[in-house]
């Protein structure tokens, strides 16, 4: 166990999830760190796609791509269109957070709550978790929030998972009572939220 | 060696409680690298996490990591010290304890028998988060436990004791599948998932685990194990299963247990493939009878869950035998066919070959009559097959009518969301998939031939038939004879085995397990009999009791909820509305609207809002019913209790401003029904008079709007000066067009001698005490706007003495600009007037003829003003000859000349008056002489009068020279009469004319040298006496007279031909003609000259 976790173990770890951990995940991630959340976010995508000159070509990376290549990539191809449809500026954000996109099939870690920002992403992420099979058996909450992918629905969702995140870090005891948490958002937001439990 | 440590750990106390600091850097950058320093370095550890608070989390990871993953040796030596903080204050300090023994239990599972009861007593601590922590860490040693147990050959008292303890820590979890805490019950699921893969036994098909995670199952239990019985525990986990599939089955599991749960099941039968068809029968079953306690969203979540689970399902070859049940499920569920094509495995298709056999041979089983026992799918399988046939349209048709009955009101909103459309109704695929689920309902409401098969097997059969039985079940439940004897549970409570008689025993069980349950009823035969007649589910007793029941109208009756209740309400007053044919018809009109009325008025709400459109469509024919609906209004208003209830008395209120809204946008701008409502209500409120406001303030309705206006003032009396308060304000509203209907409006009231008064208060008037504040007061900058109103209200009316005081101290105390006064000037004083006069003449043109407009606006003839000016004109005159010495005499000339042009003021009277007064002033004014020829241009006729005041003044000796070129001037006729009047004169006259140079005197007319000559030597002498006299008063001219007569004959030119206003013409000329060297000496002449001929 890694020593640097004084002030992490107690603190509820979360990820964020969206399909190309560019623009719903980072945003969120960027939003929850600045307010001493725990969090971290991840992509369940295959590879990262970013919009292209049109819709039936986009740019794809792998993950392991940093965000300052694909920045200086599509700085090199097209910086008019890339600047103005604002993917620059979110490159630009992304790789001020962290390096690279992650995956979250890939990673070892383990968290107390996952949230996923459309059903594709969480079924994705539940699958995986179940592939995994028991080993520690200690719980994850998976959580989706539907949030479209364009900048201004990226923002909004950011404070209702903050908003959420607030909600079941405040619980005393998360396995408890996040049943009665989320209905009360659903209800004040109007939106459905899916919500599972899986084991690491 | 541990009991060393801790010694060497007191010894270090206090020196390290000096050194925490250091240690604390050491440890950072990892400087203790010698294996023999990592002992010392874990007792400053520890010692370290005794003291501190904040950070012995920290200490202790830290020692967890040295011990547990650096020098595995140090573990024994360190257990304890770490053990002790189990009683630590911070539950983060105590879990922390459990994941340390946890791994350290993973590097040495012997460690396991010291601190189990560490962990059977961390069980119960009373934070939740410890007792999962341990939960957690049980379900992970447990199989490492049993393993060692199993390895051990020889059996000490210690292992018996682990083994026991062991199991009764086990029991304990599995008990806590019943705690009130969501998260211990989920912990518990996973939990029982881990028993029941340990405790089975592996297959070919099963699913092995990624990562060569230890897939530890029953093989690990060697046959005649002195402690472990390898029976006992299929046997167990065979139960916990049960025990799963049961909650599972409850409709008040929440819906993470539940998700867990589907996940825990979809392990099991991947891993222990033995199980699918109990689990794939109670997904089945799950997905018929989801938990009503679900909410939307839940259920969605679930619903997702199952399908993921049903699709790993699918994935799994074991599964092939279940495919069309696992596809159908997942169709109902949502997922595509292309999906589904995805997900069944490849060698799926090597595999289906022998389906058909499999299908065959499972056909004689189905055959009942071959059969001794049957299992609860066998039981299914054949109330499906017994109900296909019967699926016809017929019967379906009347299911589905019969059904009807039973359908709610509204959509139930979990039926909502988890509806797909059937792919293909009515095809065999559908019947065969509607017969299974019938079947399922049908086998656990204990009904349907397959259900009455197996009772009647189970009754045939006797307990040495039993080992039959288990072969005949899926092979999970092991050996069926004895597990009740072996369960705890089940022993002490037998009822559990039969569920009927304990309502929160779910049927589930039997579902699935039905084949062995008669196993246990043969023993007891009085539930034998009981089973088949108690109906377990509650549906069927409930519709019996119905057809027994008196009718009651709550029974049948519910109570509407509000939305609902509205809308009938709304319904029908919409439909009485729409009567209104009919009601004209049958002459029922008046009550038709008694009837609207009356509920609008009670019910309220969005009726109002109806009952005004409805009567907006058609103001005018349906007059009668709006004034009855307002007055029905203002009478409940007025009578609820006025502090009581606030809401009541707006409602009228609400009402009428409603309808005024409606009136704006739907009457013709010019439409008179405005002003006849508003005459008709019962009362008019403060929106009315607002919505009569609007009227006036909108450029296309002002004409009603004020037509109204003056009607309400008129006609209400009660809210009259409210109304005429609106107008007068309206009088100064932004608006042009407004502003002059509201003035023509308050002129038109303002002949009613009652409201007269009213209005006039509300002009400003000079009484006015904000105006005269504004004046004592006044800020600066304001100035011009004083002035400005001052005079706006003093151009037709006297200003009151009040206003008049304001402004004078205004003008003494704070503004200097005499301009100021212009406004009050006929409130002056006499000596006020002729104070100022110097200065308010010396103001531009315009200012001077506005102070003299003032001044003598009421001696106008055709002047409004009725007041009188303190000054008369006479006086004014006057009184501008005598502010010579003090101003400029251009302006008092500018000014005098004003007064001449006022030609119907200064008459011949007034100018005498003037002349005569001035000629009384001493010494004489400068300007004088000039005003006396000025009068005379004016008024020939005052030729008389001038000459007796000339005379009079020679008389009193104060005759001037220049007065002589006038006398000369005079026809000869009104000199000798001068002359007459005053003998005197003409001596002087006479010495003048002499001093006169030949060329002069030629210009004199020869008919008054004739007067003069008659006393020629007379003339002389008395011009030789004058001269003095002369020289005295104005020397210059004798001068000029004698030493340059001569030399100026244009002088004289001048006098006789030019008039005597252009005299200043004349010297230039002369000045012009004068020789250069006596430039000087004239030019000083001339001054005194001009003056002197000026005078």
């Amino acid at each position: 166990m890694p020593l640097n976790l004084r002030n992490m173990v107690l603190k509820l770890r979360i990820a964020v999830v969206c399909s190309s951990n560019q623009n719903r995940s980072m945003e969120a991630h960027n939003f929850l760190s600045k307010r001493g959340f725990n969090v971290k976010s991840f992509g369940s995508g295959a590879q990262v796609k970013l919009p292209g000159p049109a819709p039936d070509r986009p740019n794809v990376y792998a993950f392991e791509t940093t965000y300052d290549d694909m920045y200086r990539d599509l700085l090199k191809k097209d910086p008019q269109l890339y600047k103005q449809n604002g993917i620059l500026h979110m490159l630009d954000r992304n790789k001020r957070i962290k390096k690279c996109p992650e995956r979250f099939q890939e990673t070892e870690e383990e968290f107390d709550l996952v949230v996923t920002v459309e059903e594709r992403v969480y079924d994705q992420v539940i699958e995986y978790l179940e592939q995994r099979g028991a080993q520690s058996y200690s719980p994850v909450h998976v959580i989706n929030l539907d949030i479209q992918d364009n900048h201004e629905e990226a923002t909004l969702g950011a404070f209702l998972i903050c908003e959420m995140c607030q909600a079941i870090e405040s619980l005393d005891d998360l396995e408890d009572e996040i049943d009665e948490v989320l209905p009360k958002l659903e209800k004040k937001w109007t939106r459905n939220l899916l919500h599972t439990v899986a084991f690491y | 060696m541990a009991a060393e440590g801790r010694t060497r750990v007191r010894l270090s106390v206090a020196s390290q409680f000096f050194h925490n600091e250091d240690t604390d850097t050491l440890v950072a950058s990892g400087e203790y690298s010698a294996e023999d320093s990592t002992s010392e370095k874990v007792i400053d550890l520890l010692n370290q996490a005794q003291l501190e608070k904040e950070n012995k989390l920290n200490c202790l990871k830290q020692v967890q990591e040295f011990i547990v993953n650096k020098d595995p040796t140090l573990l024994d030596n360190f257990l304890d010290e770490i053990l002790v903080f189990q009683q630590d204050r911070s539950a983060d300090v105590r879990r922390f304890v459990v994941g340390f023994i946890e791994e350290a239990c993973k590097k040495d599972i012997e460690l396991l028998s010291k601190v189990q009861n560490t962990l059977a007593f961390m069980l119960n601590d009373d934070n939740v988060a410890v007792q999962k922590r341990v939960m957690l860490c049980v379900t992970q040693l447990y199989k490492f436990a049993l393993q060692y147990i199993c390895k051990q050959k020889a059996i000490s008292e210690e292992l018996e004791h682990l083994w026991e303890l062991l199991i009764q820590i086990k029991e304990q979890i599995i008990d806590m599948l019943e705690s009130d805490n969501d998260g211990i019950r989920t912990h518990a699921i996973k939990f029982m998932e881990m028993l029941v893969l340990v405790q089975s036994l592996k297959t070919q098909d099963s699913e092995s685990l990624k990562k060569g995670e230890a897939d530890i199952s029953l093989e690990i239990v060697p046959r005649n194990h002195p402690l472990v019985k390898m029976t006992e525990l299929r046997e167990e986990g065979g139960s916990t299963l049960e025990s799963l599939l049961t909650l599972i089955a409850s409709h008040t599991i929440s819906s993470v247990n539940l998700m867990a749960s589907l996940g825990s099941l979809s392990a099991i039968a991947r891993q222990r493939p033995a199980f699918m068809a109990i689990v794939v029968q109670a997904f089945e079953s799950l997905h018929a009878n989801l938990p009503t306690s679900l909410s939307k969203s839940q259920v969605s979540s679930v619903r997702k869950n199952l399908k993921l689970h049903l699709m790993s399902l699918l994935k799994h070859p074991s599964s092939i035998e279940f495919l069309p049940q696992i596809t159908t499920l997942l169709t109902d569920l949502g997922a595509s066919q292309a999906e589904l094509q995805r997900n069944i495995p490849k060698v799926s298709t090597e595999k289906r070959r022998p389906e058909p056999e499999a299908v065959t041979s499972k056909k004689p089983k189905l055959d009942p009559e071959e059969l001794e026992t049957m299992s609860t799918s066998d039981a299914v399988d054949m109330t499906a097959q017994d109900i296909i046939p019967k699926l016809n349209k017929d019967t379906v048709t009347d299911l589905v009518l019969v059904s009807m009955l039973a359908l709610p009101d509204s959509l139930p909103s979990h039926f909502h969301d988890t509806y797909t459309p059937i792919a293909a109704a009515g095809g065999q695929a559908q019947v065969v998939h509607l017969a299974r689920l019938l079947a399922t309902q049908m086998n656990a409401a204990r009904i349907g031939k397959g259900y009455e098969r197996m009772e009647a097997l189970r009754k045939a059969q006797n307990d040495p038939r039993m080992k039959e039985a288990e072969n005949m079940s899926i092979p999970v439940i092991g050996g069926a004879g004895s597990w009740g004897n072996n369960i705890p549970g089940i022993e002490e409570d037998p009822m559990f085995m039969y569920g009927a008689p304990k309502p929160e025993e779910d049927s589930a069980l039997k579902r699935m397990l039905g084949g062995h349950f008669d196993v246990n009823k043969e023993k007891r035969p009085l539930d034998i009999k009981k089973t088949p007649f108690v109906p377990k589910e509650p549906a069927v007793p409930q519709l019996r009791m119905r057809k027994i029941k008196p009718f009651k109208l709550s029974d049948v009756t519910r109570i509407l909820n509000p939305e609902e209740r509205q809308r009938m309400m709304t319904g029908a007053v919409n439909r009485i509305l729409a009567a209104e044919n009919s009601a004209v018809r049958s002459g029922v009109i008046q009550e038709r609207n008694n009837l609207i009325v009356g509920l609008v008025t009670q019910l309220g709400g969005e009726l109002r809002m109806i009952l005004q459109e409805f009567i907006q469509e058609d103001i005018r024919n349906r007059y009668d019913l709006l004034l009855s609906w307002l007055y029905q209004e203002y009478g409940a208003s007025e009578r609820t209790g006025m502090e009581d209830e606030p809401e009541l008395r707006q409602s009228y209120g609400d009402c009428l401003l409603n309808l005024m809204d409606g009136l704006y946008s739907k009457l013709d701008a010019k439409d008179k029904l405005f002003t006849r409502i508003l005459l008709d209500i019962p009362s008019l409120t403060d929106g009315a008079v607002m919505a009569v406001r609007m009227y006036c303030e909108d450029l296309e309705r002002l004409q009603v709007g004020f037509s109204t206006l003056r009607e309400l003032i008129l006609k209400r009396p009660a809210t009259q000066q409210q109304l005429l308060q609106t107008l007068l304000e309206l009088t100064t509203n932004e608006k042009e067009q407004v502003r002059v209907q509201a003035i023509h409006s308050a002129k038109k009231l303002h002949t009613r001698p009652e409201l007269a008064e009213s209005i006039e208060v509300r002009a400003i008037g000079m009484a006015s005490p904000e105006l005269l504040q504004l004046v004592e007061n006044c800020p600066t900058g304001a100035e011009t706007l004083i002035a400005r109103i001052l005079n706006i209200i003093t151009d037709k009316a006297v200003p009151t003495a009040e206003l008049v005081k304001r402004v004078k101290e205004l003008y003494h105390k704070r503004v200097s600009d005499v301009r100021f006064l212009i406004p009050v000037l006929t409130g002056l004083k006499k000596q006020e007037i002729i104070a100022v006069l110097p200065k308010l003449i010396k103001q531009s043109p315009s200012v001077v003829k506005e102070v003299f407009n003032r001044l003598l606006g009421c001696f106008h003839s055709d002047s409004k003003v009725s007041a009188t000016s303190p000054l008369s004109p006479s006086e004014l005159l006057v009184a501008l000859h005598q502010i010579e010495a003090k101003s400029d005499m251009k302006s008092v000339m500018k000014a005098s000349s004003l007064c001449f042009a006022e030609k119907t003021i200064y008459t011949q009277e007034v100018l005498a008056v003037v002349l005569h007064q001035l000629m009384e002033i001493n010494p004489l004014p400068t300007l004088f002489m000039r005003t006396v020829i000025q009068s005379l241009s004016i008024c020939p006729r005052l030729v008389g009068f001038v000459m007796n005041i000339l005379a009079k003044l020679i008389t009193k000796q104060m005759t001037k020279p220049q007065s002589f070129s006038v006398l000369l001037q005079l026809p000869s006729r009104q000199l000798e009469s001068v002359f007459e009047i005053c003998p005197e004169l003409k001596e002087n006259l006479v010495a003048h004319v002499q001093s006169f140079t030949p060329h002069q005197r030629a210009h004199i007319p020869r008919s008054l040298l004739q007067i003069l000559d008659k006393d020629g030597k007379k003339d002389e002498k008395k011009a030789k006496l004058d001269k003095p006299d002369k020289e005295q008063i104005d020397p210059e001219e004798e001068d000029d007279g004698s030493t340059k007569g001569d030399k100026s004959p244009k002088r004289t030119r001048s006098h006789t031909r030019e008039s005597l206003k252009d005299k200043r013409k004349s010297r230039r000329s002369r000045s012009r003609s004068r020789s250069p060297r006596k430039k000087r000496e004239k030019s000083a002449g001339e001054e005194s000259a001009s003056e002197g001929e000026i005078n």
